[in-house]
């Protein structure tokens, strides 16, 4: 499953940049990826997830951006970009086409706290009454 | 806090396969990448050009498999300096292995490493590990969709062998298909028909010797 050696790279770079910035969170992480890498956005999802674990970037959400696919038609000369791999060009049908790019796998952004949301900072002091409340 | 990263995810791998080829131009050395899915036939293609490459190269092989040595037995028996790369359930090789397993080798004694990677159509393409050339192995035994299915593999391919070649008569292989699904990702890839006492051999024999050539001295990437 090549989701997993991805999402362990991508962790690792994640937790990298947060820890520049002191993030004491990651909130969110956008990561662009080419339509030729054929990831599954399930799995990627779940691998990262079981990567960060343990880590500054645990709990945070991967969005998944796909970088398109360039086609090109030699017969009547269209040029697409496909979020998915076609092998026929969509103009006019023909499968006379190349495909390039589409392979990026870029850690693009991320969203990170660089101090404990107020939300958090209740459950942090333990406040009984408050567990109480929500009970 | 909002961060713009802009971070190649392989990074770091990638940043240990350029050390793999600043060691290999130091040293003189062409590195080509052999990959393809389990059982295509890498290692018996290695086994057949290998005695011809020998006399004039002087050849050795990292083998890349999940456990065992059997491949590298294999080889080994040629009388070629090889060393098995075990991953360990790992279904690739990734530059640190390879950077790990070349500095095993002899390398003051050497033209060509040849790395024969964990069978697999997937992942192994994903990752640079300091290759001159990536050779892309698909049998006719495989079906002709492996093309459609595994663009990133052919798409990145510097060379393509059909493999098992000998064995057409009993393989139902659509090759207008499969090679117009190479070209449309690759559209200039050589595609070599290889088996026993097959022509494709000797062309592809000849591109080996003719990539060896251009990039013995480990300066440009080819594809």
């Amino acid at each position: 499953m090549h989701e997993f050696s991805l999402a362990t790279a991508l962790c690792e770079i994640v937790v990298e940049e947060a820890t520049r910035y002191d993030a004491v969170r990651v909130q969110s992480v956008r990561c662009r990826v080419g339509v030729m890498r054929q990831v599954v956005p399930e799995l990627m999802q779940t691998a990262f997830a079981a990567c960060s674990v343990g880590t500054l970037a645990a709990g945070a959400a991967l969005e998944l951006e796909v970088e398109p696919v360039a086609l090109h038609c030699a017969a009547c000369g269209a040029d697409a970009a496909l979020d998915e791999i076609a092998r026929t060009c969509p103009a006019c049908g023909s499968d006379a086409v190349t495909l390039t790019g589409g392979d990026a796998l870029i850690v693009a952004a991320l969203e990170i706290d660089q101090e404990v949301p107020d939300e958090d900072r209740g459950l942090a002091t333990g406040s009984g009454s408050q567990r109480c409340d929500r009970g | 806090m909002k961060i713009e990263v802009l971070r190649q995810v392989q990074a770091a791998n990638d940043a240990t396969a350029d050390d793999t080829r600043r060691l290999l131009a130091e040293r003189g050395i062409c590195m080509l990448n052999v990959m393809g899915g389990a059982g295509c036939g890498k290692t018996a293609l290695l086994e057949r050009l290998l005695p011809q490459l020998t006399p004039d190269l002087r050849c050795a092989v990292l083998e890349g498999d999940l456990a065992t040595a059997q491949d590298a037995e294999r080889i080994a028996r040629l009388g070629v300096p090889v060393v098995q790369l075990q991953t360990d359930g790992c279904c690739h090789l990734d530059a640190w292995l390879v950077f790990a397993g070349l500095n095993k080798l002899p390398l003051d004694q050497l033209d060509l490493v040849i790395v024969e990677n964990v069978g697999n159509l997937v992942c192994p393409a994903e990752f640079d590990i300091g290759e001159h050339a990536r050779l892309a192995v698909l049998s006719l035994m495989e079906g002709d969709d492996k093309p459609s299915k595994y663009p990133l593999l052919f798409s990145r391919a510097t060379a393509v062998a059909l493999s098992k070649c000998d064995l057409s008569a009993y393989a139902e292989f659509d090759l207008p298909r499969a090679s117009r699904d190479i070209t449309q990702v690759n559209a200039d890839v050589p595609i070599f028909r290889t088996g026993r006492d097959q022509p494709g051999d000797g062309s592809l024999l000849t591109w080996i010797r003719e990539t060896h050539a251009a990039h013995a001295n480990g300066t440009a990437r080819i594809g």
